[in-house]
């Protein structure tokens, strides 16, 4: 039976329409008894082999976990929060307390103790799952504070010999020792327990990105989440064949959605890498039919490849610039409609052979079939890159509010700055002042405790998403940028200061761009170098430099950005330009500067730039700039720098 | 870490009689030329501790490990091993024993990769010999297989996933001494001498290992005696510790009763 075949035998029409009425814990009771011992439902790289679990032990483990959690007084309804890395146990944990009824928030393990402690507190906590030692001191140390934690359970034991007396502590192994015990005194509890899951229940809660300030916690159904993995299902044919290789934090939308959503309800594999470093090896090793990750994933990989190929022999690189070349023309006559002549054709075929093929196949996306991005905003040059490097990277569009990704471009759409068609059910509008409306059946039920935010997001069944965006007759949607983030021009235009960013990141130098300049006389770009390329350029060039602020002051780096950024200035409309830029002499790696996704937080960066932005419009050289620096130990020391303006030539 | 939680067997407490180690240095000199190395040195380390040697640059530790792992053989005294007299054994003799150590600088084969570094310290573990090997008998298989799962539980433990395949010499300093002190464990040491561990180091690696070293300890009860210039890292997860000074033992005793010992606080002077 073909592959596609064994798809579709998996996804009968009536298995499909069945989802939306089950909670995630039941189809994995189904998966389990339909796919049995004999597939694998999830892969760990450990010890340098990779260590498969069936369905049959997926769900073993995930009852246990729920009938531990019920033996230590868990009751239905109450919130367990986890702060897990990507392992199996992320989801043994994820689906087992579901079926105990538990609302399951994640949260990043990159999270300092103090926000940790607020997010806690925010979605009522009664049991924390937590990853390691380093996690369990955070919360330890907060104990006082955090009045509704019951228990903390966690899954790495190593270095919690010192804590073994601690009454609220629990390891993973002795919470399955307890359900296994439950299981024995009353085999039937796990059926009575997952049955009184009802789809309408709350499955989890997403934090949103937090752009805008402090995440909030959206409240997903078990209907919301199935009704967007039936509609993936139907518009995508994935199944037990297919692997997903789980590389973004496990906090995050994407990741939460597929895995216990999507994926689950497909019956894929999810693959664990073995550990943070070696996942791009690890998931060559798997080769995944199918990516979603967020574009940062992406424009890491392009800057990976750039960087790679100036390393690279003359011959090496003139074929790839030919195999690039050509590429782009078959790509330039296919969205343009035209037939594409047969010395092209060979020629294409010629070039994925000896240069895009082993390429792809390098970085373990030869079997991708399906390649998204998503999440906030990506460079058309970025999607323009992998297209033209044999790799069809298309974009989808979601928020936590839409549980998930509910938009994507389909497989026959070549363009490069839309979102493409919604899904089926989802019903898109746009409304008198651009910002895009959405509703259907997988949009959340509000924010969890605050009926303010929910009433200002939800209104008449829709959903108000905060961006801003256009569409064409066809249904196609473009976004144009956060709502907030809107720039008008002097004419009446409109544009999003995400569109210009997007495109100042396409350099491989740059690798954090914000910009400035509402009702201001012209914008200005705050610019973090990529330290690793621009470190490498540099040792190139003979410049010795071997810290980030030391680089970012070096006259030649200077001049290279200035260079860099003149040149993709040139391609934008003459009031989009940037007139000056200014090299930011810290990396962005703070959970204050940044989004645990990776974006940058624009207020906070104003607030540390304020003091410099009157210096910058009145046309001077260089400013002092007064920053605060927080130690690991929350002290907080003030520092001066300063600050070279750097001006681009005007006119051009 | 995956070593811990799925494989508890492993670190399950050992017989008491495989983890014996009894180390007693009775008036121990070692003289370059008028001068002393090291001078009347007497220290007795019992099994299952964690053992911290403090002492200046130059204060004669790496000189009193050299006498233990039997590189200079001409000191005066004795050094007894669970009552056993070790003088004029080869160094790979008292390895045999059990005495595994580590050098201050790198001392990793640069060449060759991080995993056949550690599966060269498994070699003394291999039972078989070249013919067997030729022919790659079942007990070969199962022996390649339980070396290689020794290492990699090693490789999880002091995450060096991601250079097991590459060379050692290519590694930043904190990783190849972290290489080394994973190669010691593959030997299955009754006492691991570390010879400033921590230099190189990252505070995160420094604090990791630390924890690792800790638990090991507690775990599979090895004697550890690590031996730094400052009072800081080795000091902390130590039960005893001891100072050493132009190669004269200046205190000996519990962490505390070491760090407030009025010689010592004339080198060392307290904290805060």
């Amino acid at each position: 039976m073909s592959k596609a075949a064994g798809n579709k035998a998996f996804f009968k029409p009536d298995l499909l329409s069945s989802l939306e009425g089950l909670t995630s814990p039941q189809i994995l009771a189904g998966n389990a008894e339909r796919l049995g011992a004999g597939a694998i439902a999830i892969r760990e790289k450990a010890f340098g082999v990779w260590q498969p679990y069936s369905w049959q032990e997926y769900l073993e483990y995930a009852r246990r976990v729920c009938l531990g959690m019920l033996s230590l007084g868990f009751h239905r309804g109450e919130n367990a929060a986890l702060i897990i890395d990507n392992r199996p146990e992320w989801l043994f944990i994820e689906l087992g307390a579901q079926a105990a009824g538990a609302v399951t928030v994640n949260l990043f393990t990159s999270t300092m103790a103090r926000e940790l402690v607020y997010d806690l507190n925010r979605v009522n906590a009664s049991f924390v799952f937590v990853e390691n030692r380093r996690q369990a001191d955070k919360i330890l140390a907060h104990r006082d504070a955090l009045p509704n934690v019951r228990r903390v359970i966690f899954v790495d034991p190593t270095d919690m010999i010192a804590l073994q007396d601690e009454p609220w502590l629990l390891s993973f192994s002795q919470l399955l020792e307890l359900g296994k015990g439950m299981e024995e005194e009353d085999p039937e509890s796990f059926t009575r327990e997952l049955w009184l899951g009802k789809p309408e229940d709350t499955a989890m809660m997403i934090m949103t990105s937090g752009t805008k300030g402090i995440p909030k916690p959206a409240m997903v159904s078990y209907k919301n989440l199935m009704s967007m993995a039936r509609r993936w299902l139907e518009s995508v044919p994935l199944g037990a064949d297919d692997n997903w290789v789980s590389i973004s934090p496990c906090a995050g939308i994407i990741e939460e959605t597929w895995c216990a959503g999507i994926a689950l309800a497909g019956g894929m594999t999810i693959n664990f890498p073995e550990t943070l470093k070696t996942r791009m090896n690890d998931m060559r090793e798997i080769c995944p039919s199918i990516i979603v990750n967020y574009p940062g994933f992406w424009e890491r990989l392009m800057s990976l490849i750039k960087n790679d190929l100036e390393g690279a022999g003359p011959l090496r690189r003139w074929l790839y610039e030919r195999s690039f070349d050509i590429h782009r023309a078959v790509n330039d006559l296919k969205s343009g409609g035209k037939a594409v002549p047969v010395r092209l054709r060979c020629l294409l075929i010629f070039y994925s052979r000896i240069i895009t093929m082993p390429l792809l196949d390098r970085l373990g996306l030869l079997g991708v079939r399906h390649a998204y991005s998503g999440g906030y905003p990506i460079s058309p040059e970025v999607i323009r890159f992998f297209r033209f490097n044999g790799l069809e990277l298309r974009q989808c569009y979601g928020l936590a509010e839409t549980s998930g990704m509910f938009q994507f471009q389909h497989d026959d759409d070549m363009t490069t700055d839309t979102v493409g068609a919604p899904l089926p059910v989802a019903d898109v509008k746009i409304a008198g002042d651009r910002e895009i409306l959405v509703s259907g059946r997988f949009i959340f039920s509000g924010y969890y405790q605050d009926p303010e935010a929910t009433a200002d997001a939800l209104k008449g069944g829709m959903l108000y998403t905060g961006d801003i965006g256009c569409l064409d007759a066809d249904g196609i949607l473009s976004i144009i940028g956060r709502k907030e983030d809107i720039i008008t021009a002097e004419d009446g235009r409109i544009f999003s200061r995400d569109f210009i960013e997007t495109r100042i990141k396409e350099s491989h130098y740059v690798k954090e761009a914000v910009v400035w300049g509402k009702g201001k006389p012209y914008l200005i770009a705050f610019i973090g170098i990529d330290f690793e390329n621009a470190g490498t350029w540099a040792e190139r060039h003979g410049i010795a430099c071997h810290e980030y602020g030391e680089l970012t002051r070096h006259p030649g780096i200077e001049e290279l950005i200035r260079n860099e950024i003149h040149d993709l200035n040139m391609m934008l409309p003459g009031y989009m330009r940037v007139r000056k830029i200014i090299l930011m002499n810290k990396e962005l790696d703070t959970d204050e500067e940044l989004t645990k996704t990776g974006i940058a937080r624009r207020k906070f960066l104003f607030e540390q730039y304020r003091g410099i932005l009157d210096a910058v419009y009145a046309d001077r050289s260089e400013a002092a700039l007064v920053g605060r620096l927080r130690a690991a130990n929350d002290e907080i020391r003030t520092t001066k720098t300063m600050i070279r303006i750097i001006s681009l030539s005007e006119g051009e | 870490m995956k070593s811990f939680q799925n494989h508890p067997g492993l670190f399950a407490p050992s017989r008491p009689k495989e983890t014996q180690a009894e180390l007693t240095v009775k008036n121990l000199s070692l003289r370059w030329g008028r001068g002393f190395a090291l001078n009347n040195i007497d220290l007795s380390i019992k099994t299952g501790e964690i053992f911290a040697l403090i002492g200046p640059k130059g204060a004669g530790k790496t000189s009193l490990f050299n006498c233990i792992t039997g590189s200079p053989a001409l000191y005066e005294g004795s050094i007894l091993f669970n009552d056993e007299d070790i003088r004029g054994r080869k160094p790979h003799h008292i390895a045999r024993l059990g005495i595994i150590r580590t050098f201050q600088g790198s001392h990793v084969f640069p060449e060759m990769t991080v995993l056949s570094n550690m599966l060269l310290a498994r070699h003394s573990f291999y039972g078989h010999n070249v013919f067997s090997a030729v022919l790659f008998s079942s007990r070969v298989r199962r022996e390649e297989a339980h070396n290689r799962g020794m290492v990699e539980l090693l490789i999880d433990m002091f995450q060096l996933q991601h250079a097991r395949k590459s060379p050692a010499g290519e590694l930043p300093c904190g990783m190849s001494k972290r290489l080394e002190i994973a190669r010691a464990l593959a030997m299955e040491p009754r006492i691991l001498i570390l010879d400033d561990p921590f230099t190189g180091m990252t505070q995160a690696e420094t604090d990791d290992v630390k924890r690792i070293l800790y638990d090991l300890n507690k775990l599979k009860n090895i004697t550890i005696i690590i031996a730094e210039d400052d009072m800081s890292d080795a000091i902390a997860i130590s039960d005893r510790a001891a100072v050493l000074d132009f190669g004269v033992k200046l205190a000996e005793g519990s962490p505390d009763f070491v760090e407030n010992h009025p010689k010592v606080i004339k080198i060392y002077p307290l904290k805060g």
